[in-house]
C-alpha cells in the first residue's frame, strides 16, 4: 500500500496534521544543516503479510506530476530495492540502463540535483527509514564529502525517525545524560582547542577525544560539535571563562 | 570470505550462524571461562536477540566459519555498558549510533591447525572487515573489551587501540578496553590488504 505525502519546497498546508508538519519541518532543517537540494523520506513496515509505505517528497509539483505521467516508478532504480538489504546507496553506484539513465538525466535537467544519496535507518523490529537527499557537487569533490554527510544523514534519520513515531520532538529528554568527560571534551573545543590539544590537556588518546564529541553531539541533538558547543553554551553545561 | 550477518538476512545465514555459535562457546566457556556453559553447545547471550551484525569469516575451502565477530551500537545495551561498566570513568560515555562495540571476536583454532596460517589470515580478515564495515556506514568509532594482547597483537598489523582502561579478572587475565577510530584503521590496513590478497573492501553495496 502506498501513500505519498508531498511538502512542494518544503511548504506544508494549514490542512497538513500536526505529525506531518512536524516532518515538513524537520526536512527543511535537515535540507539547510546538510546543504541539500531536495530531502525525502520514507518509511516501510514490513510486516508478516504485507509492506506499508508512507513517503514524504518534497520535490516541485510539476517534478512529480512528469514522473507520474511517463511511469518512470517502473524503471526508478530505488523503487526496486528491498530495503531490509541495504545501509547506504550513492546514486552514482546504481545500474542504469538506458530508460534509467534518461530518468536520471530528466531529474538533472530539471534542476533537482546533480548527485545523490540515499540511508537505510532500522527504526524498530520491521520498520524501516530510508532517507534521501540530492546535492549539486562537483564530481571531483564527491568522495571526500560523501563520508561526512553519510554521518549527518544518518544522525537526522535517527531523529526524523523519533518525528515519525511519536509525532514530535523528544530530543528534550536524552536517554543518556551527558558525561563529565564528555563536557570537559566539549570545554576545550569551545576554548578553540584542536583534538590532539584536547589530548594532551586531558591526558587521554585523541580518538578517545573524538569518541567523547562524537558522544556529546548524539546527546545533544546536534550533527557537528560546533552546534554541540553552542547547545551547551546556550543549555548552561558549559560556560567560558572571562578574561582577567 | 566475508559475510555480514544483519537483522534483515539473519534467515539466510542460520547455518553460519549456527557454526559461530558453537565456536564462541569453545573460546569463550571452554578456553577462557568467561561464559558459564550451557549444555545445547552453544554460546548465546540475551545481547544476540538485539539489533547487531555479526561478521563472518567463511573458510574458502572447507565452507566453515574460521571465525566471527558480533557488533553492537553503543546506542543500546553493551557488553561494555553493562557486564563490564566499570571500566569506564562513567556508564553513559560513548553513546552514539556512531560508535559502536566489537564483541565475541574469535577465530576457530582447529582448522587453524591444519592450515598453518589461517589463524592469523582470519584475524587480519576479520579486522578488516570491521573497518570496512565502519567505513561503509558512517560509523567513526569501535571499542572492545578483551585480553590485553591482543591489542598488542592488532597494533602489529594496523593501528594501536587507545587504551581506555586495565585490570585484572578473576582468572588472573588481564582485560582491556579499547577505542579505534575506523578511519584511522582503514589508513593503515592497505598492507595488510596486500598480505591476504584481498585488495578490494570486504563489504559490497548490495544494489538492485
Amino acid at each position: 500500500m502506498f501513500n505519498i505525502k508531498v511538502f512542494p519546497d518544503f511548504t506544508s498546508s494549514k490542512n497538513d496534521n500536526q505529525k506531518e508538519k512536524a516532518i515538513c519541518k524537520e526536512l527543511a532543517i535537515i535540507k539547510q544543516n546538510i546543504g541539500a537540494v531536495y530531502i525525502n523520506v520514507s518509511f516501510f513496515d514490513h510486516n508478516s503479510t504485507t509492506t506499508e509505505a508512507v513517503h514524504f517528497l518534497t520535490y516541485p509539483i510539476s517534478w512529480i506530476s512528469h514522473y507520474i505521467t511517463h511511469f518512470y516508478s517502473n524503471v526508478d532504480p530505488l523503487f526496486k530495492i528491498d530495503f531490509r538489504t541495504v545501509s547506504m546507496i550513492d546514486w552514482q553506484d546504481l545500474y542504469r540502463s538506458r530508460e534509467q539513465q534518461k530518468l536520471l538525466d530528466n531529474f538533472i535537467e530539471n534542476g533537482l540535483g546533480q548527485i545523490g544519496l540515499t540511508i537505510v535507518h532500522h527504526v524498530q523490529q520491521d520498520v524501516y527509514c530510508v532517507l534521501s537527499a540530492t546535492f549539486n557537487f562537483p564530481t571531483e569533490k564527491w568522495p571526500s564529502r560523501k563520508l561526512e554527510l553519510l554521518e549527518m544523514l544518518r544522525f537526522h534519520a535517527d531523529q526524523i525517525s523519533e518525528v515519525y513515531s511519536q509525532g514530535y520532538l523528544v530530543r528534550g529528554d536524552l536517554d543518556y545524560k551527558i558525561t563529565p568527560r564528555e563536557i570537559e571534551c566539549l570545554y576545550w573545543v569551545a576554548m578553540g582547542k584542536t583534538d590532539d590539544q584536547i589530548s594532551n590537556l586531558l591526558n587521554i588518546g585523541k580518538w578517545t577525544v573524538t569518541g567523547h564529541l562524537q558522544s556529546a553531539k548524539y546527546k545533544l541533538g546536534t550533527p557537528s560539535r560546533s552546534a554541540a558547543v553552542a547547545r551547551a553554551l546556550t543549555a548552561g553545561i558549559i560556560k567560558l571563562r572571562r578574561a582577567a | 570470505m566475508i559475510v555480514y550477518v544483519t537483522p534483515a538476512n539473519r534467515h539466510k545465514f542460520r547455518q553460519q550462524l549456527n557454526q559461530y555459535y558453537p565456536l564462541r562457546k569453545r573460546v569463550f566457556c571452554d578456553k577462557l571461562g568467561w561464559v558459564e556453559a550451557k549444555p545445547d553447545g552453544k554460546e548465546v547471550d540475551r545481547f544476540d536477540s538485539l539489533f547487531n551484525v555479526y561478521i563472518l569469516c567463511i573458510d574458502d575451502e572447507s565452507g566453515t566459519v574460521a571465525g566471527g565477530v558480533r557488533m553492537m551500537p553503543s546506542t543500546g545495551p553493551t557488553l561494555l555498558h553493562t557486564v563490564w561498566a566499570d571500566m569506564l570513568p562513567d556508564n553513559n560515555d560513548f553513546r552514539s549510533p556512531n560508535i559502536w562495540e566489537a564483541t565475541r571476536f574469535c577465530v576457530d583454532e582447529e582448522i587453524s591447525s591444519r592450515k598453518s596460517n589461517l589463524l592469523n589470515r582470519t584475524t587480519l580478515m576479520l579486522s578488516m572487515a570491521v573497518a570496512d564495515f565502519g567505513n561503509a556506514n558512517g560509523i567513526s568509532h569501535v571499542i572492545a573489551v578483551c585480553e590485553h594482547y591482543f591489542f598488542n597483537m592488532a597494533g602489529a598489523y594496523g593501528p594501536q587501540a587507545e587504551i581506555l582502561s586495565t585490570k585484572v579478572d578473576e582468572n588472573g587475565l588481564e582485560i582491556s578496553c579499547g577505542i579505534w577510530s575506523t578511519s584511522s584503521i582503514q589508513s593503515l590496513l592497505t598492507w595488510s590488504r596486500a598480505l591476504t590478497g584481498n585488495v578490494e573492501p570486504a563489504i559490497v553495496r548490495e544494489v538492485a
